[in-house]
This record gives C-alpha cells, structure tokens and sequence, in this order.
C-alpha cells in the first residue's frame, strides 16, 4: 500500500522499449526512478500462492496435525501461524471440463474456466496485486512463478493468472533458470549511450501506438482490446525488469549449480521418472530463490507450484517420514494412484506437504526479520490451494492461509461446508482488497473464523 | 517523409495509418534525425522497425461493431482467400472504395480466386478443419516414415488441389478416394516399387492412385497426413479420434467428461492385450458412459487398424483383431457398416456433413464461429453453396456475397470488464 506513487509515463515507457527491441542494458540506467526503495518501516504488500498438484484425499485431511502418520503432519510446527481449511468444495452444478482441467483452473481463481487453456477470472496473486498497485508493481519483477514439474508448459502450470485469466506469468522449474530470471542481468550490454536512445525513441514510438489503441480507439473492444493490453503489459513487465536495480545486499547471491531437473523433453501423459530426493532438492533451491526475490523486494507477487493438477511425475525411490516409509516405484502419480489406493497417496500427500512446510519454514527464517520485526511469512499474504482430492470430485480440497500481517486468524483447522470462493472472497477481503472474486452463485458467506478480530 | 510513412504503414498495416498513427511516426522520424543526427535512410530504417513492433502489423483488428469498411474486407477477403495480406491491387480496390459494393466485392473475388495464390486459401483451410497442418516434420515411431513430414503433408495437400480443381463438393474431400502417391508414402500403399531410388530417397514421378478399389485404404480418411492430427500423442485413442470426427463431421462438441467420473477405475478391467475397440463396446453398455461415448466412439472404428503413422495393422501386439465394422445413431436413422469403404459412403449422403463442411468454412472465412443469431444467413450460404455444387469456390463466392461476411464484426465479451465482478 505505500508504493502507490505513479511512475511517470515516461519512465516506464523508456524500459518498456528497450526490452522489445532487445535494448542493451545501461547500468547508469538502473538507479532510475522506475523503482521505489521502500520507506523506512513500511511493509510493503505481498501475495504469495502455494499450490501441489492432485490434493490430499478427505480421509486423510481429517487426521489432523497431531497424527505423524497424516500428512498433514508436517505442518505441526507452523500451526501457529496457519489456518487450514479441509474439505472445501469446488464443485459447480454445470461443471463440464474434466476434472482435473477444472480443478487446476477453478483453484486460485473461484471462476468457472473458459475453456481448457483460459481460467475465468484472475488468480487471488494477481486480485490482491491490482488492488494494491493498480498503476503497477514497483519491483523488479511483477510476478514470480516457480514450481517442481516435469512437462513442457502446458495449461495446468500457469497458477498466476491474469484478468482475462490468461497465464500472469510462466513458471520456472530449473533452479538455474529461475536464478537467471530474478537476478541475471539483460543481453545486450555494452551497446553505445546513442543506440540506447536512438532505441528508446522507436519504443516511445511503438508504445504510443500501443496506448492509441488500447486507451483511444473506442472502436476496438472486447478480446481485442484484451490482448492489446496483455502486450503492452508484458513489454511493461519487462521493462521493470531491465531496470530495476537489485540491491547491493542481495546482489552477491550465489548462483544455484545444481540441481537441474534431469529431462529435456515433453513426458506427456506417461510422466517423467525422477527420484523423490531429487524432487525435493529442485523445489528446495527453488524455494530459496523465489524467496530471496521476495526479501529483497526484487518481487511480491506470485506462486509457488509442487506438482502441477493433474500430476503425472514418475517418483523413485523411498520416501521416509517418522517411522514410516514408501517405496514409489515409478508409476504415476497420477494414472496410476490417485484415486483410490491411499496407501500410496498418503506418501504423495506427505511429500507434497512436506515442500509447502519447507516453503513455510523459508519465509519464517528469523534471521530476516521484517518493519514489522516479525518474518517474512507474518509479513505476506499465503494461500494455499489444492486440487480435486478424493476419486477426481471437487469436494473436499484441502486450501491453507498463512501471514497477513496480522489481517487473518491464523492458527485454526477450520473444517465447515465452505466452497472455495468462500474462501477466497474471504481471503481478499480480510487484506482489504473489495473485488469479488469468483463465481457469485457459488459463494455461500464469508468465513468469520479465517478473518482477525 | 510524411508520404513515405503513410505508403510503408498501408503496406504494413494493411490500410492507411490513422492520424496519431501518422504522426507519431514521422515525429519518431523526426526525432532520429534532428536529435540524433541519423540520415533519411538510418532514420526511415527506424521508423520501419517501430512499424514492424506496432499492433497495426502484428494484429488483425477488426472493429467491435457496424458494417467493416474497405480495408477490413480486403483483409478479411486476402486472408481467407490468399492466406496472406491484401496485395496492392486490393488495397487500391479498398481505398478507392470498390470493395463496399457488391459488385466491386464480387470483382475482387474473382481475381482473387484466379490468382495462383489462390491454392493457399484451401489448403490453410483444410489444414485447420481436417488438421492437415499438424503433421509433424520427422514421424516418430516409424522407421520408414521417418523424415517424411513435408511429403506427406504434401500428398494431402495435393489431394485438397485436386478437390479445387475438380470442383468437387468440398465435404467430398473427406472421403475422397485420389490419393497423391509421392516417394515420402508410397511405402504404405504398397507403391514403392514406383519409385526406383527406393522410399527413403525421392525419385520417380508422383501420381494420383484411387482407393475406391483397395481393400484396406480410403482415400482421405485413411492417409496419414489425416491420421496424425486425429491421433493424440498417447497414440490411436478412439475416443479421441471420435471427438475430433464428431467436430469435424458434424460440428458437434461433446464437451469434457462429467467431473465425478473415475475413468481409471474402468480402464483396470481390462488386460493389457484388450483392444480399444473392445474397450469401447464395453463402455457402450455402462451408465452413465455409453450416453456420451455411443455419439462419438463409433465414428472411430473404421480408422483403428490404422496407427497415427497411417500404417495399417489387422491386430495389436497381442494378436488380438482390429474390427471396423460399427454402427452410428444419427438422428432417426441408424447408419451401418462394415469397412471404411462403406463408412465413406454414409458420410458422403449425410446432408448434417455438409451443413457442418459450410459452418466450418464460413468460421474459416470470419475468424471466429458464426452467432446462433445468425443462422438464418448460414442457411443461406449453404444454400446457395450447394445450388452450386459446394465446391470450395462455390462456398467461397456464397460466404463472401453474404452479409456475414461483409457485415462481419468481431463479438465484444468484454472478459476483462466482467472477470471481477460477477
């Protein structure tokens, strides 16, 4: 909320031209006023989504923290500082697209899809992004997403969505790629000062073409207006990239040599094989990295995937939590054990915990304490959000919030008949954001219990 | 510089630049000559590139409502019928404004038509109706086959050329039964000894070989440029295939399967060696899944001895038999049959398969699929299409001469105003 300053249009038209026409970097440039240092004391806003592919079946929600044999055991030590909800519905009475389809496009957004590719609506990221920075997010990047998955980009990865619901943002999965992404440095260094103008003068140029048609000409509405406004954003998405400088403390942050994530081709239904220690390792440097970005207010938006809807990884290799253990054998997550064999989803379930828990624990490191003196987890807004969990229904998915700074009652296990938009609604409304997101006939009343005193 | 701009933006936007257009570009030009010193060709080189990144040239905009004006019909008319933009006869057609009468439109048509550009409009559309344009360039799986792509793609667009040619009605195309044998097929139709260097090096002469007499093949429907982009990657499903027949056949969408339905539960009855046909009879009897799966699974059965190679296989690995014989529910009459042969002539006589061949066309045409509102003037495209024959021109001259097509507007959901605020 304390970065609403508009940017001029000159400021940002400037980067904005130098990405689209590869610009070479300027490092005089990047002290430039595009970005904003945060005032002292200030928190700044942030929304951060974590989300795990196929769920956790009802049965196993209801075992609660307590048990070390549930999954949602891991979670026991940030139990102060979550909210979770089980058994939430995301069903609709007309719900048409195969479930997982619709799963992955219902969580987040609480819109029924447009289709298979477009979700209806925003993500709650994004929601709470354009409520709080409706002329722009001043950091580095706009939208971080990141995530452990093994296929080519498909539908089912983006969990950022606009509001067209189109992708916010395409994810990341190689730790490398995604260290790059926040911290690299653009091509093109070293062009002269006058290129750099003579550039910047053709991008001027270009985006006043761009503005004439999106903010002028009354005559182009509708899908075409939409995505003349998704271009421009994206070119302006860039820009900020380009220049926005990363601050010294951070600037010296090592670059992740390993993991990679073993594969370089499309796994497609059949799954990629990969081992679950490898798994781990990958979203665990990739944890580290978006979090980083989130310190060092490089961004404050975005999510943060374990496993896509409809996860079909092939995990090897045996998993051990407490005095239990699971052999996963290479089958897939999906075809092959969700449904109905427990035995194995329980492990999944386990896994899949275990990374948000590790992702919670990153954002909670006292070593970095916030204005506020507490973490960086008090200080953003977390939603997680599963999928279809039990036999492909879309009742019963498991959703969590955490942070806030204060704005959400934290430390409940909250088990009502509440549909996901409730709990969405409730989410944004609670960080004060008055948009009401997802579908209205599927909203049955905010959640008292979710919202601070 | 100001005439240059507009001459290069007409050329590159496919009509004149508006006035803020016009003038940002030449103060851009300005700007590089004056505060940077560039020459009239860096600068004019700069101004080129801003044009080539501007919304004008890298989108086709139409407007959201009203009758289209001269550059949006010629655009609309080179697209659909030239798969490229207006060319310069066009667009002094456009400004002079030729194109909004019926007649001048008409002119335009048959020049287009005449021209050798034309044989890119079928081709682009049967490559999106029939998905001809998906076959991949190297064709895994398949040894013989594997750098042949391009030739196969080719086989089918000379059989597209052939129906243009012809004038055949255009939903013959599916069934027809001339197939272009080059080197990169012959292998499958059993022809490679045509082409003396062998199949895995281009020589001889192509030609056209009829299927109508082959015990196996027919034509179209069984030609592997076909085969690939019905086939999904995980190989020769029928239900995905009988999805994509009933879409294309007879413009029908089944939608996705309900959300509470466990299709893994079912597949686990079956053995590994049990075909997908046997798959589908069983799913044929089973509530609540034979309701859907009896609209489209059937349309597959004639193509499963056939694999997204196009090569053809009596059984699957565990000997077990392809059949294709099946039997379709369309409306009150029940089509049968028992080889692709005969499924090829029941299609042939479906006037439903030619309803949809005309949709399909005129959604080619618009850019987008026709309103229910305006069913009344599809009915009339249709129509006057087969009057003539339905041959590709015929639907080209009945779609143009239409108001759909000269009235055409882009529809205005306006997703972004409502995505917040339902």
């Amino acid at each position: 909320m304390k970065y609403q300053k508009v940017l001029s249009r000159r400021t940002l038209l400037r980067g904005a031209g130098t990405v689209a026409i590869g610009l070479p970097f300027l490092s005089a440039m990047s002290s430039s006023s595009v970005l904003a240092d945060p005032a002292p004391g200030e928190i700044p806003e942030r929304c951060v989504t974590l989300f795990f592919g196929l769920g956790v079946p009802k049965t196993l929600q209801r075992e609660g923290l307590d048990d070390d044999r549930s999954p949602l055991a891991p979670l026991r030590p940030h139990r102060d500082k979550i909210s979770i909800l089980t058994d939430v519905g995301m069903s609709a009475p007309d719900a048409l697209l195969a479930p997982h389809l619709w799963g992955g496009l219902m969580s987040l957004t609480g819109a029924r899809p447009r289709n298979t590719e477009l979700a209806g609506g925003p993500s709650i990221d994004q929601v709470v992004k354009r409520h709080a920075y409706p002329s722009g997010v001043p950091t580095r990047l706009d939208t971080l997403a990141a995530g452990f998955f093994l296929d080519r980009l498909g539908w089912e990865h983006y969990r950022s969505r606009d509001a067209f619901g189109a992708p916010a943002a395409a994810p990341l999965n190689q730790p490398v790629a995604l260290f790059e992404h926040v911290f690299g440095t653009p091509p093109g260094a070293g062009a002269d000062a006058r290129e750099q103008r003579i550039r910047r003068s053709v991008l001027d140029g270009t985006l006043a073409q761009y503005r004439h048609y999106v903010q002028d000409r009354g005559d182009v509405g509708g899908e075409n207006r939409v995505r003349l406004e998704q271009h421009l954003d994206q070119i302006r998405q860039l820009e900020r990239r380009v220049y926005g400088a990363i601050p010294a403390s951070c600037a010296a942050t090592p670059a992740p040599a390993q993991p990679e994530l073993p594969y370089d081709v499309d796994g497609a239904l059949h799954g990629h094989e990969v081992t679950v220690a490898t798994a781990q390792e990958v979203f665990a440097t990739l944890t580290e990295i978006f979090v980083i970005a989130l310190r060092c207010d490089l961004v404050r938006f975005g999510s943060l995937m374990f496993e896509p809807p409809a996860a079909h990884t092939r995990f090897l290799g045996r998993y051990r939590w407490g005095s239990y253990e699971h052999d996963f054998d290479g089958t897939t997550s999906h075809h092959d054990y969700h449904g109905s064999d427990l035995v194995r989803m329980r492990a999944y379930s386990h896994l899949a915990i275990s990374q948000v828990a590790a992702a919670l624990s990153a954002l909670d490191d006292p070593a970095f304490p916030g204005p506020s003196g507490g973490s960086l987890l008090d200080e953003t807004a977390v939603l997680l959000a599963t999928e279809v969990g039990t036999n492909h229904d879309h009742d019963g998915v498991l959703h969590a919030v955490a942070g806030g700074c204060g704005r959400l009652q934290l430390g409940r296990v909250i088990d009502a008949p509440v549909h996901a938009v409730d709990v969405y609604r409730t989410f944004v409304r609670a960080l004060g954001v008055d948009a009401a997101v997802g579908e209205a006939d599927l909203f049955t009343g905010e959640i008292d219990d979710l919202r601070a005193a | 510089m100001g005439e240059l701009v507009t001459r290069a933006a007409t050329r590159l936007y496919r009509r004149p630049p508006d006035a803020e257009e016009h003038a940002e570009l030449t103060s851009l030009f300005s700007r590089l000559t004056t505060d940077e010193s560039l020459g009239f060709e860096d600068a004019s080189r700069y101004v080129l590139e801003s044009m080539l990144q501007s919304p004008g040239f890298l989108y086709r905009i139409e407007r959201r409502a009203g009758a289209s004006d001269g550059f949006e019909l010629a655009s609309r008319l080179s697209y659909f019928l030239h798969g490229s933009a207006p060319d310069d006869e066009l667009l002094r057609a456009a400004a002079e404004g030729e194109l909004e009468s019926e007649a001048g439109l008409a002119a335009a048509l048959e020049r287009l038509l005449a021209d050798p550009r034309a044989e890119r409009g079928p081709a682009h559309l049967a490559g999106d109706w029939l998905r001809l344009a998906w076959v991949p360039p190297v064709v895994l799986g398949a040894r013989d086959l594997y750098d042949r792509g391009p030739e196969i793609q080719e086989s089918a667009m000379r059989m597209v050329a052939d129906n243009v040619a012809a004038e055949h009605a255009l939903a013959d195309l599916l069934i027809a039964e001339r197939v272009w044998i080059n080197a990169g097929i012959a292998p499958l139709y059993g022809e490679e000894s045509r082409f003396p260097d062998g199949a895995s090096h281009p020589g001889g002469d192509p030609y056209f070989f009829d299927t109508s007499a082959d015990d196996l093949r027919t034509g179209m429907l069984t030609h592997p440029a076909f085969l690939a982009g019905i086939s999904d990657e995980t190989g020769e499903s029928i239900v995905s295939r009988g999805v994509f027949l009933l879409s294309a056949l007879f413009c029908v969408d089944p939608g996705a399967p309900p959300a509470d339905v466990d299709t893994g539960a079912f597949l686990d009855d079956f053995p590994e060696s049990a075909t997908e046909r046997d798959m589908s009879d069983a799913r044929a009897g089973i509530v609540p899944c034979g309701a859907c799966h009896r609209a489209f699974d059937p349309l597959a059965y004639p193509l499963e001895p056939f694999d997204r190679q196009g090569r053809h296989r009596a059984a699957n690995a565990f000997g077990n038999p392809y059949r294709t014989e099946g039997s379709y529910a369309l409306g009150a009459a029940l089509l049968e049959w028992s080889t692709p042969h005969e499924f090829a002539a029941l299609v042939r006589e479906s006037s439903q398969v030619r309803e949809c061949v005309t949709r399909r066309a005129v959604q080619f045409a618009l850019g987008r699929r026709p309103e229910p509102e305006e069913a009344d003037e599809l009915r009339l495209v249709h129509e006057r299409a087969w009057a003539e024959g339905g041959s590709y021109v015929a639907l080209a001259r009945a779609i143009v001469s239409s108001p759909l097509f000269r009235d055409s507007a882009t529809t205005d959901p306006s997703p972004a105003e409502g995505a917040e605020s339902r």
